[in-house]
C-alpha cells in the first residue's frame, strides 16, 4: 500500500520534472521546483494513507513500534508500569485459573451435568427407589477411610461403600473386569469390590489376573471383580469400591448420600417436585410443636461436594471474595498506569500540539498513545502470566498434602493455565487498556494548540486534570487500604491458629492413628498396646486418646446432676475425649484436683470422668468438683468426676471450652490416636516402634496419619492458607502499587507547579515552607484516602458478614493497617516534595 | 501571481476532477495538467489536495483507478468515472450552478 501510492506520486514528480527541463529548467532545479510543489511529502503521503483507509493496519505497526521506542526512553516510568501490570494482571489470572477450576470444570464422566444430588436419607432409598420416575438411578455411598490389606502390608485407603448400579448412572466403564451384578449389594450377598487405577498399581502391580484375588476391607474379605480406568476417582479421591446396602448405616459413619441421574426430558424442578411427594408421604404426621422436616433439595453433583447443596457454599464465596480484592489489585495497577500514561502524554504535550497543527486528526494521536499503552499492556500481559504460572505453583507446593483429613482436594482439579484462561486475560487487557489509557489520552490531545504550543509543558490546568489526579491518589489509598485489612484479618487467623497454648512441644510429640474397624476384641487390644508403649525403652511417655489436637469430634448434651432441664435444647455441649489413664501425663496436663484414672476403672465399675477448668467454672462454680455427677443425653448412666485438670488450648479456638475426659477402660473405641513423647530420637523414628508394636499385636493392621502435632495442626486447614497466601501476595502487591501510584502522582503535580515553586523560591521563600505547602496540598489526599478506605472496609465487613474470619473486625487490624499503609503513603509523599523543593529557582523559571 | 492560487474549495475541487475525468480515463498529473489548462491557467490544482481528494472519491466510488502505461511507457495509475461517479458530477454541477446564480443575484442587487 505505502509503495504504491510512493509510486504514484514519484510519477507525478517525474512527469512535472520532464515538463520542467521542457520549458527550460536545469535538471535539479526542475526536481527541486516538482519536490516544492508537492509541500511537506511527509504529511502527504501520510494523509493520503489515512484516506485509503486500509492504511490503519499500516499505523497500528507504526504506532507500536514507536510507542516501543518512546517507552524506551523512561526506563523508569515504564519498569514503574510493567510491575504494576504484572502484579495486576498475574495476580488477576492466578483468579480465574481458580474460578476456572473449582466453578467452571465438571467431572470427568459423560453428561455430567445430568447428575443429581439429593439430602434423600440413605435409610429411605428403597421406599425412593420403588417410587420414583424422574432419575434413571439412585445410588448411595458412603465414603471413609479403611483398612485395607491384600498381599502386601496394611494399609489405609479411601474406600466407598455404594449401591450394585452406581457405574451405570454414573455412566463409567471399568477397565478391567466388570461392574457390581444388582443384587451384590444386598446385604447377606457375596462381598465384591472394585479397586482402582492407583490401587491396582500400587497393590497387584498391575498384574492382569487380579480379578477373583481377594482383598481384605476392614477385616472382612472381598472378592476383586473389576479395575477401573485412571481418571476414575469417584466421589473425589477414593481407590475402592465395595457393593453394599447403604441403607443400614454403615456403623459409625454418615449415612449414606443420595445421587442419581436425571432421565433425559425431565427438569430439575420436576424431580424436586417428586422427591418431596414422596419424602411427605413417608412421614409421619409431625405434632405441631415439632419442627417441620426439612425439604428434599436437589442440585447438580458438584454442588454437593462443595457444600452449596446445604447452602453453605464456602468455596464460591471465599474464591468470589478473592477475585473481588484481586480486580481492587488490578484497579490499582491501571490507576498507576493511567497516571504514567498522563505524565508521558504531559511531557510529550509539544509534540502533539505540533502534530496537531500539522494535520493529525485528534483519533490518531488518541490511538497513538493508546497503542503504545498496549504495548505496556502486552508487556504486563506476559510479564503477569508467567508470574501467576510461577505463584501459582508456589502457592501448590505449600498447600498441605491431600492425604488427611482435608478432602475438598479433588483428584478432577487440576489447577493450570490454559487456553480459557488467556482468552480471559486478554480480554482483560484489551479492557483495562481502555480504561487506562482513554482518559489521559484524550485529555491530552485537546485542540487548545496554540496555548501548548508556548509552553514547554502542559499545565494541568489545561488539561483539567487536577481533579482527576487528586481523584486518583484517593482511590489508590482506598483500595489499598480495602485490601491490606483482608490481609491482615487472614494473617492475624493464621497467628491464632498457630496460637496454640499445648502444655508439652508439639513439635516433639509423635501422633499416629490407629482403626480398629472389623477386628474383634478391641478393648485388650488398646490396653495391651499403651502397656506395651509404655514399657519401651527410651519412651518418656505414650498414652491413647480418642481425638487428636487439630479437631473436635463433635460435642455431646450434657446433663449436670440437680440441675433441670425444660428443654432439649437447654442442655449444654461439651466434647469428651476417651483417654488412657497416662494421658494427662503424656500431655504435661497436672491435676489441679482429685486424681487421674487408674486400674481400679475398669468396665463395670463406677463410671467416672475427669474434667478441665472451663467446665469445672461453667458447671460446678465455687465448689470442688470432685464428687459431682453429670451425665450424657437424658438417660446415660451418671459419670462421677474423679479429678479436675487445666485447659488446653488448641486449633486457635481462643474460647475456652468445657472438656471432659473418660476413661478408655469403660469406653471402649475402635479409632484411637497414639501420643508418644520420646528421648533421644526424633519422631519418625517412634513412629517405626509404634509401628511395630502395632504388628506385634495385630498383623494386619495398619497405622495411618502418623506426624507430629505440629504437623497436624499445620495441616488443618489448606483452605485458611491458600486464602492467607494469596492474601499476603495481594496484600504486598497493593503497599507497592499504591506506594508507587501515590509517588508518582505527587511527583508530577510537583513537576507541573515546578515554575510556582522557583518563583516561591526566588522571592525568598524557605526551601521548608515550600516542603510544607506541597505537603499540605498532597496531605489531605491521602487522609481522604484512608477514611474513605476505612469507611469501606467496615462497610464491606457489614455486608459480607459471617463469610469473614471473625478477626476482621477486630480493631488491632485496623490500626495496624492504618499504619502500615499511612506510613507508606506519607513517604510517598515526603520524597518528591523534598526533591521538588530542592530545585533551582534559575531553572525553574525557565519553564516558563 | 495570488490569482493563480485561487483556493479552491474542497467541493469544487471533486467537481473540476469529475468533469475532466469524463473525457475519459487519466492519471493524475494529467488531470491537474488538464484543469489548469482548460482554466486559462487561472485554477492550479496543488499536488497535496489533488491525490487526497483522488483516493477519497476512489473510496466513495464516484471513481476507480487502474495502474496501466502512460505515453512515455512508465507505469501510472489511471483513474476513470465510475456510474455512480457520472450521476454524482450531475448532481454536484446542478448544486454548483444554483450557488452561481445565488452569488450573481446578491452581487447584483447590493
Amino acid at each position: 500500500m505505502k509503495r504504491e501510492i510512493d509510486e504514484e506520486l514519484r510519477f507525478h514528480v517525474e512527469q512535472r520534472k520532464a515538463d520542467n527541463i521542457a520549458a527550460g529548467m536545469s535538471k535539479e532545479e526542475a526536481e527541486r521546483e516538482a519536490r516544492k510543489r508537492f509541500g511537506n511529502w511527509q504529511s502527504l503521503r501520510e494523509d493520503c494513507r489515512e484516506v485509503r483507509g486500509i492504511a490503519w493496519l499500516d499505523n497500528l505497526f507504526q504506532d507500536f513500534s514507536f510507542g516501543f521506542r518512546i517507552l524506551l526512553k523512561q526506563p523508569g516510568s515504564l519498569l514503574a508500569a510493567l510491575a504494576a501490570l504484572t502484579l495486576g494482571i498475574g495476580l488477576v489470572t492466578i483468579m480465574f485459573c481458580a474460578i476456572n477450576t473449582l466453578m467452571l470444570r465438571s467431572l470427568p464422566l459423560p453428561d455430567p451435568e445430568r447428575l443429581i444430588s439429593t439430602t434423600v436419607p440413605a435409610w429411605a432409598l428403597p421406599e425412593f427407589r420403588k417410587q420414583q420416575t424422574t432419575f434413571e438411578g439412585l445410588v448411595s455411598f458412603g465414603d471413609f477411610h479403611a483398612n485395607f490389606r491384600s498381599t502386601g502390608t496394611p494399609s489405609r485407603r479411601e474406600a466407598c461403600f455404594i449401591s450394585a448400579n452406581f457405574l451405570d448412572v454414573l455412566r463409567a466403564k471399568p477397565l478391567l473386569g466388570r461392574n457390581f451384578l444388582p443384587g451384590e449389594d444386598a446385604s447377606g450377598a457375596e462381598a465384591v469390590a472394585i479397586l482402582s487405577y492407583k490401587l491396582w498399581q500400587e497393590e497387584f502391580q498391575g498384574d492382569r489376573a487380579v480379578l477373583g484375588s481377594t482383598v481384605w476391607v476392614e477385616g472382612s474379605p472381598k472378592t476383586v471383580v473389576g479395575v477401573m480406568p485412571v481418571e476414575f476417582r469417584f466421589p473425589i479421591n477414593d481407590d475402592l469400591w465395595v457393593a453394599a446396602d447403604v441403607t443400614q448405616g454403615i456403623a459409625n459413619r454418615d449415612t449414606g448420600f443420595v445421587f442419581g441421574r436425571l432421565k433425559p426430558d425431565v427438569t430439575l424442578a420436576g424431580a424436586r417436585a417428586e422427591l418431596n411427594t414422596i419424602w411427605t408421604r413417608l412421614q409421619p404426621p409431625r405434632r405441631n410443636d415439632e419442627r417441620p422436616v426439612e425439604q428434599i433439595r436437589v442440585g447438580a453433583y458438584v454442588d454437593a461436594l462443595t457444600g452449596a447443596l446445604y447452602g453453605k457454599n464456602t468455596i464460591g464465596s471465599a474464591i468470589l471474595g478473592m477475585l473481588l480484592i484481586t480486580l481492587f489489585v488490578l484497579f490499582l495497577a491501571c490507576a498507576n498506569v493511567a497516571m504514567l500514561t498522563l505524565g508521558r502524554a504531559i511531557k510529550r504535550g509539544r509534540e502533539f500540539a505540533i502534530r496537531g497543527a500539522l494535520g493529525a486528526t485528534r483519533r490518531r494521536l488518541v490511538f497513538q498513545l493508546l497503542a503504545e499503552n498496549l504495548v505496556l499492556f502486552s508487556g504486563g500481559a506476559v510479564g503477569g502470566t508467567l508470574a501467576a504460572g510461577f505463584l501459582l505453583h508456589w502457592l501448590l507446593s505449600r498447600m498441605p498434602s491431600d492425604t488427611t483429613h482435608w478432602r475438598l482436594y479433588a483428584s478432577w482439579w487440576h489447577f493450570e493455565i490454559d487456553g480459557q484462561v488467556l482468552f480471559l486475560v486478554a480480554c482483560l487487557i484489551f479492557l483495562t487498556n481502555l480504561l487506562a489509557g482513554l482518559w489521559p489520552a484524550l485529555q491530552a490531545t485537546k485542540r487548545d494548540v496554540n496555548e501548548l504550543l508556548k509552553g514547554e509543558t502542559l499545565l494541568s490546568s489545561h488539561l483539567g486534570t487536577a481533579g482527576f489526579q487528586r481523584l486518583l491518589v484517593i482511590s489508590q489509598v482506598s483500595a489499598a487500604l480495602v485490601i491490606l485489612v483482608g490481609a491482615f484479618a487472614l494473617i492475624r487467623q493464621r497467628q491464632h491458629l498457630n496460637d496454640v497454648h499445648l502444655p508439652f512441644d508439639p513439635k516433639t510429640m509423635l501422633t499416629v492413628n490407629v482403626d480398629l474397624t472389623g477386628v474383634a476384641d478391641v478393648g485388650r487390644f488398646f490396653e495391651e498396646l499403651d502397656r506395651d508403649l509404655n514399657q519401651t525403652p527410651g519412651v518418656e511417655a505414650a498414652a491413647l486418646a480418642s481425638d487428636g489436637f487439630a479437631f473436635w469430634h463433635g460435642v455431646r448434651p450434657i446433663e449436670i446432676e440437680g440441675r433441670s432441664y425444660p428443654r432439649e435444647e437447654d442442655h449444654p455441649l461439651a466434647p469428651a475425649r476417651v483417654v488412657t489413664p497416662d494421658f494427662f501425663r503424656t500431655v504435661n496436663l497436672g491435676l489441679l484436683q482429685g486424681r487421674s484414672f487408674g486400674a481400679g476403672d475398669r468396665f463395670g465399675s463406677e463410671p467416672v470422668a475427669v474434667v478441665n477448668a472451663t467446665f469445672a467454672r461453667q458447671f460446678f462454680p465455687q465448689v470442688n468438683p470432685v464428687g459431682r455427677r453429670f451425665r450424657e443425653g437424658t438417660n446415660g448412666p451418671w459419670f462421677t468426676v474423679v479429678g479436675c485438670v487445666p485447659d488446653v488450648l488448641s486449633y486457635g479456638t481462643n474460647r475456652r471450652e468445657p472438656v471432659y475426659y473418660l476413661p478408655l477402660s469403660q469406653h471402649p473405641s475402635t479409632t484411637m490416636e497414639v501420643l508418644l513423647r520420646g528421648r533421644g530420637r526424633p519422631p519418625s523414628v517412634w513412629s517405626k516402634t509404634v509401628d511395630a508394636a502395632v504388628a506385634r499385636l495385630h498383623p494386619d493392621l495398619p497405622t495411618f496419619e502418623a506426624s507430629t502435632v505440629q504437623q497436624e495442626l499445620d495441616g488443618v486447614d489448606a483452605g485458611i492458607t491458600a486464602n492467607s497466601l494469596l492474601l499476603g501476595a495481594c496484600g504486598t502487591a497493593s503497599l507497592f502499587l499504591a506506594a508507587v501510584g501515590v509517588f508518582g502522582l505527587i511527583t508530577l503535580s510537583v513537576n507541573q507547579r515546578t515554575n510556582e515553586i522557583g518563583v516561591r523560591l526566588a522571592l525568598g521563600s524557605t526551601k521548608a515552607r515550600v516542603v510544607m505547602s506541597i505537603l499540605k496540598q498532597a496531605l489531605p489526599q491521602i487522609g481522604i484516602g484512608l477514611a474513605t478506605g476505612l469507611l469501606l472496609s467496615l462497610a464491606l465487613v457489614r455486608i459480607l458478614g459471617s463469610v469473614l474470619p471473625a478477626t476482621a473486625s477486630e480493631p488491632v487490624v485496623y490500626v495496624g493497617v492504618l499504619f502500615l499503609l499511612g506510613g507508606v503513603s506519607l513517604g510517598a509523599v515526603l520524597i518528591p516534595a523534598v526533591r521538588g523543593a530542592r530545585v533551582e529557582p534559575m531553572r525553574a523559571l525557565r519553564y516558563e | 501571481m495570488t490569482t493563480s492560487k485561487a483556493e479552491l474549495l474542497q467541493g469544487t475541487l471533486d467537481l473540476l476532477i469529475l468533469k475532466t475525468l469524463r473525457a475519459g480515463p487519466m492519471h493524475g498529473y494529467a488531470v491537474a495538467q488538464r484543469i489548469q489548462q482548460c482554466s486559462d491557467d487561472v485554477l492550479v490544482v496543488e499536488e497535496g489536495s489533488l491525490y487526497p481528494a483522488l483516493y477519497r472519491m476512489e473510496e466513495r466510488g464516484w471513481i476507480s483507478a487502474e495502474w496501466g502505461k502512460s505515453e512515455n511507457n512508465r507505469r501510472a495509475r489511471f483513474y476513470s468515472l465510475t456510474r455512480t461517479g457520472r450521476k454524482q458530477l450531475e448532481q454536484e454541477v446542478a448544486i454548483w450552478e444554483r450557488v452561481q446564480r445565488a452569488i450573481t443575484l446578491v452581487l447584483e442587487t447590493a
